[in-house]
Parts: C-alpha cells; sequence; structure tokens
C-alpha cells in the first residue's frame, strides 16, 4: 500500500500520551504534554468527494490541511487513499484523519473526522461551511480543530497571520500575510517609513511606528477599515509599541532630551504614563502573558541587555549578561521563554532564554545573514524572524524544539520586524 | 539585517533627492565637511562610494560675502562611536566652531538628525539616533546657542548617508546632521 511521509523527521523523540487521562473518556485521550521533541503518526486519508463538488475541490481543501498538520511540527503523516483493517499504520497510528468535500447552498462544506486508532473511536466530527474561494480558510479550521483534540493547551496556528516590514514598493511598508505564506497584504501606502508592527490582541488591529507625519510617532490601523488613528505622537520618538495582553494598553518607547524610557497609554487613547526611570536608552518592550511584567532592552550596562521588570514598576533584573548586544525580545504566550536578537560578530541570531533567569541563553538560528526580531506565535512552539541571509532577506518561521525552519515570504525588497498574530476568533 | 540593495537604491534615491532639493538653497553639510580630527577611524566624509549610484555634484565653494546662508557651509557634521551618544573630544572641537557660527548668525530653522550604522536593531538606533540629536543639542545649548527653536529628528538606521556595509561606511553614517530649512 502507497503512502508517504510528508513530514521529515527531524527530531525523533518519545511522544508522552498523557496518562492520567481516564481510559473510558476518549476525549484528550491522546493528548500529550507540551514541551520536547514530540511527534504523533497520524494517518490521514484521501477526501472523498460529496454531492455538487469535484474531486479539484477535495483536492484542493485536502493540500491546504495536510500542509497545516505539516507544519504544526507536532506529526509524522501517513497519506492513504483509505483505511482498511490490516494495514500496518492502522496499528502504528495514533488516529486517522478523515474528509469529505461537498457543495451546498453555494457554500463548500467540508465534513471533517478525526478517530482514534487502533479502536477507531470517534475523537471529533464537525462540518466546516464557508464560501467556495475561502477553502483555505475551511481546512485551517479544521486543522486546528485536530491540533485541539489531540494536543494539550494548544489551539493551533493555521489561522494566525504574520506582520512585517518590507521595502518591495521602495519605501518601508506594512504587510500581513498567513502563517503559510499565503494571502500577503499590503496594510500601509503612505511612501514613508513604517516599521514595528505589533498585533492587537484580538488580531484586528496593528501598533507600528511611522515617520509619515515627519518623525517617528505610533499609530494604530484597523485591518478591516484602513483607518489610522495617532496614539503617540510629538517630539522625539516614539517607537517599538506593543499592545498589552488584555489589548488595554501600549507600551512603547519615548526618547527626548535626555530621557529615553517606557512608557504606557490606553489603547483607546489618552496621557502616557511612564513605566521605568532607568536612564540610558530603554527600548522594545514585551510583555510577559498575565500581563504583570515585561522584557526590554537597556543599555544601563554600556551595552544592550535584555531586562526583566514588573510593569508597575519596581526594581528590573537583567535576565542577559552574554554579548555585547542583545535586543528585541519576545515573550512567550506559553511564558515558558523569551526569544531575542543576540549580536555575533557576523550579525544577528536568534536566541532564547528562561525569563526566570534559571535557565541561560541559547542560540537557535545559525546564519547566514543578520536574522532579528523574532516573534513567538501563540502557541510557544514557533518563531517568525527576519533574516537577511546571503542578500535573500525573508521572513522565516523556526520550530524551537527541532530547529526546522522554513521560509515564509521572500524576495522583491528586504524584510524585517517579523510580528506573529493570536488566535482570531471563529 | 538589510542586505538588500534595492532597498539600498531606493532610500538612496530618497537621500539624494533630498540632498539636490535642500542645495539650491544651501549646501549640504555631510558633503562638504572635512573629516573630524583625531579619530583613526574617521573616514573621509566625502569618501565615494563604488556600490551606489554617484553622488551628488560637489558643492560650489563659500561665497560668504553674496550668500545671506553661505555661513551654514562651515557648520559641520559630527561623529559618533559605535552604539555611543557622548559627544566625543574631536566634536566638541567641531561644535565650538559650530556654536560660533550659530551665535554669530540667525534665520532658518535648525534640525539636527540622529544617524546610526546599520549594526545595530532598526528599533534601538531609533532611540540612539535621538540621544545623539539631543546629546547635540544639549552641547550647543551649554556653549550658549540659542536652542529653542532646534528641531530634532532620529532617522536611526534608516537613511545612511554611505550605502557600504564596512566600517568606513558605519563611521560616516554614526553622525548628527545639521540640516537648516
Amino acid at each position: 500500500m502507497a503512502f508517504t511521509v510528508l513530514t521529515s523527521i527531524l527530531c525523533v523523540g518519545a511522544f508522552q500520551v498523557n496518562a492520567q487521562t481516564p481510559p473510558q473518556s476518549n476525549e484528550k485521550q491522546l493528548t500529550i504534554q507540551k514541551g520536547g521533541a514530540q511527534i504523533i503518526p497520524l494517518v490521514v486519508e484521501d477526501f472523498t468527494v460529496g454531492p455538487g463538488a469535484t474531486q479539484k475541490d477535495a483536492e484542493s481543501v485536502y493540500r491546504v490541511l495536510a500542509q497545516d498538520l505539516d507544519f504544526s511540527n507536532y506529526f509524522i503523516i501517513t497519506r492513504v487513499p483509505q483505511l482498511v483493517a490490516g494495514d500496518p499504520v492502522a496499528v502504528t497510528g495514533k488516529a486517522v484523519v478523515r474528509g469529505s468535500v461537498e457543495m451546498a447552498g453555494g457554500q463548500l462544506v467540508l465534513k471533517g473526522a478525526l478517530e482514534s486508532l487502533p479502536g477507531r473511536t470517534r475523537i471529533l466530527s464537525r462540518d466546516y461551511a464557508t464560501k467556495p474561494e475561502w477553502y483555505r480558510e475551511t481546512a485551517h479550521r479544521f486543522a486546528d480543530d485536530i491540533v485541539i483534540a489531540l494536543i494539550d493547551r494548544d489551539a493551533g496556528i493555521a489561522r494566525t497571520k504574520i506582520a512585517y516590514v518590507s521595502t518591495k514598493t521602495g519605501n518601508k511598508e506594512l504587510y500581513v500575510v498567513d502563517y503559510d505564506g499565503f494571502g500577503v497584504r499590503q496594510v500601509t501606502h503612505n511612501r514613508s517609513i513604517n516599521m514595528s508592527p505589533a498585533w492587537s490582541p484580538n488580531c484586528r488591529q496593528l501598533v507600528y511606528t511611522s515617520f509619515k507625519k515627519g518623525d517617528p510617532d505610533i499609530y494604530v490601523v484597523d485591518l478591516a477599515s484602513g483607518v489610522e488613528r495617532l496614539v503617540a505622537g510629538g517630539p522625539g520618538v516614539q517607537g517599538a509599541p506593543n499592545f498589552s495582553p488584555d489589548g488595554k494598553s501600549i507600551l512603547f518607547s519615548n526618547t527626548r532630551g535626555r530621557e529615553s524610557e517606557l512608557f504606557m497609554v490606553p489603547a483607546a487613547g489618552g496621557t502616557p504614563r511612564r513605566v521605568t526611570r532607568e536612564g540610558g536608552i530603554n527600548t522594545s518592550p514585551s510583555w510577559s502573558p498575565d500581563g504583570h511584567r515585561i522584557v526590554f532592552t537597556s543599555d544601563r550596562s554600556g551595552t544592550p541587555q535584555l531586562y526583566v521588570a514588573d510593569v508597575d514598576g519596581g526594581i528590573s533584573r537583567r535576565l542577559t549578561f552574554g554579548g555585547t548586544w542583545n535586543d528585541l525580545a519576545s515573550w512567550s504566550p506559553t511564558g515558558d521563554l523569551v526569544a531575542y536578537s543576540a549580536r555575533q560578530s557576523d550579525g544577528f541570531r536568534v536566541a532564547v532564554v528562561d525569563p526566570s533567569g534559571l535557565d541561560g541563553e541559547r542560540l537557535v538560528t545559525t546564519g547566514p545573514g543578520s536574522e532579528e526580531h523574532p516573534s513567538w506565535a501563540p502557541n510557544g512552539r514557533h518563531v517568525a524572524f527576519s533574516s537577511g541571509s546571503g542578500g535573500r532577506s525573508g521572513i522565516y518561521v523556526l520550530h524551537i524544539d527541532s530547529g526546522q525552519r522554513r521560509e515564509l515570504i521572500s524576495g522583491g525588497g528586504t524584510y524585517q520586524g517579523a510580528a506573529w498574530s493570536g488566535v482570531p476568533a471563529r | 539585517m538589510k542586505e538588500g540593495h534595492p532597498m539600498r537604491r531606493s532610500r538612496l534615491g530618497t537621500a539624494l533627492a533630498l540632498c539636490v532639493l535642500l542645495m539650491s538653497v544651501l549646501v549640504w553639510a555631510g558633503c562638504s565637511k572635512k573629516s573630524a580630527k583625531g579619530v583613526e577611524t574617521e573616514p573621509t566624509p566625502a569618501a565615494p562610494d563604488t556600490t551606489t549610484p554617484p553622488p551628488p555634484p560637489p558643492p560650489p565653494p563659500p561665497q560668504a560675502t553674496e550668500d545671506a546662508t553661505a555661513w551654514q557651509d562651515a557648520i559641520q557634521d559630527v561623529f559618533f562611536d559605535y552604539d555611543k551618544y557622548d559627544i566625543r573630544s574631536d566634536a566638541r572641537e567641531v561644535l565650538q566652531k559650530d556654536a560660533s557660527g550659530l551665535k554669530a548668525h540667525s534665520g532658518g530653522t535648525l534640525v539636527l538628525e540622529g544617524h546610526c550604522d546599520e549594526r545595530g536593531t532598526p528599533e534601538y538606533n531609533l532611540a540612539l539616533g535621538q540621544r545623539r540629536a539631543d546629546a547635540v543639542v544639549a552641547y550647543l545649548k551649554d556653549l550658549g546657542v540659542e536652542t529653542g527653536s532646534v528641531q530634532t529628528v532620529s532617522y536611526g538606521e534608516e537613511r545612511p548617508f554611505a550605502q557600504g556595509h564596512d566600517e568606513s561606511s558605519w563611521a560616516q553614517n554614526r553622525r548628527v546632521h545639521f540640516r537648516f530649512q
């Protein structure tokens, strides 16, 4: 029986079946714990063609789903036309994915199902109906549901997007792209310098820095309407903005006169209040997922290094010590790691450090080119970053556990400032 | 970080257009500067850049008696060390001369542009460029220059003067540029 292994096994590790789950409960029976290298053998049947649909419809949805499962880095995928008794993967596989595609009332309907193996107990059964042209979204929803069903505390990333800066038009403008590289969309068109995009938690807005009025100020743009509004302006630099996890506040760096400190302003607008009183340069803040702490860059030691502080004030603690330039921290949405840009002799590399300071600084990319501005996926397992590798600047995605990386987008200019969205509401 | 040449060309194009525009009323200070003294890494600011389109035409020789803004030609940019925003000793000498010129004349709005080399991160360099511009304002004020109307803007690493990727270019790009408007 012919099958194709889609996922190259870069890391081979034992998957941890959640032994605490009562055996009579099929829900979450296969749930694994996050962290470490985990590969779940997953069987994916060819989708069947339902009423009103064509073979091409079914294959289009199937291809997106298979890529989503691959990009999740959770699965070893075995594709079979139909799983039959006696097939070895019916025993070695942990679950089987099935689907049929049909057209009903002008909508494309994917009837998706997930069954455990070898018992073939139903784990998930759901119909996904969208406009036919949104078939990618249909597949993404099913892929996320499979991850939610099988993986503990992971809502999937197949419907997330990544914002970035590109010079494709000759100016630094902001763009948004689906997490798999499809659906590139230019967000700003002001022919100025735009940089440092960051997502609102509801994934509907970007906050960013723009020179469109002459010097760097902070704006929020609503992605659906395109409406922009000034959040922090005035003389000097207002830069490196970031939404709080509850979406109510925006933290940013204000540099003016002899001050370069972090300030917080209500996202709806208002008077900024100062957060740090450190002296030197303080910039590029990122929030802890609980919204109580921040990690940011400060040069008070003489070189740019990362520090952690309570957002309500208090003493900050130095987090990085290696190297002469550690910058652009991104606190993992799962809280366990901070990713950042660590300068090496030939440019930056992406590095991670435990925000508690208990685990040392560790490089997770090896070049070539300068690799900067890591941003975590909401699952806390992947980071997007920009690279100028060997003249081929682009945005890349790295799976932290395995080191596997893929190119998201490149060519036609330089890229920087990657920012990964949260999980959008359905 | 930013190896892409298309961006460099376009950015340079913007910078060149700006320079040409400015030179219709004044001399682009960065083109006419003499090398700052006493620093071995300091390149000649007018050093040719082999990787980019030709630089703007050289500024006309000073004609102080004929042009009300000719004194501005003598105002020189100042340069900084890597990741630093304190005023170097050679920059102090330059700023003392600049201060004399600024105190002896009036008219026009002075904009101090803070610039950085490309080796940091764009976000940090925005702050660094501002600190450089503000440090020059503070130094000029200490020298008795009326700085109330002086404006500052940081371009970070976004608008480099030299387009190369070596120390000679980087040293030119770590500067505060005097622009009169």
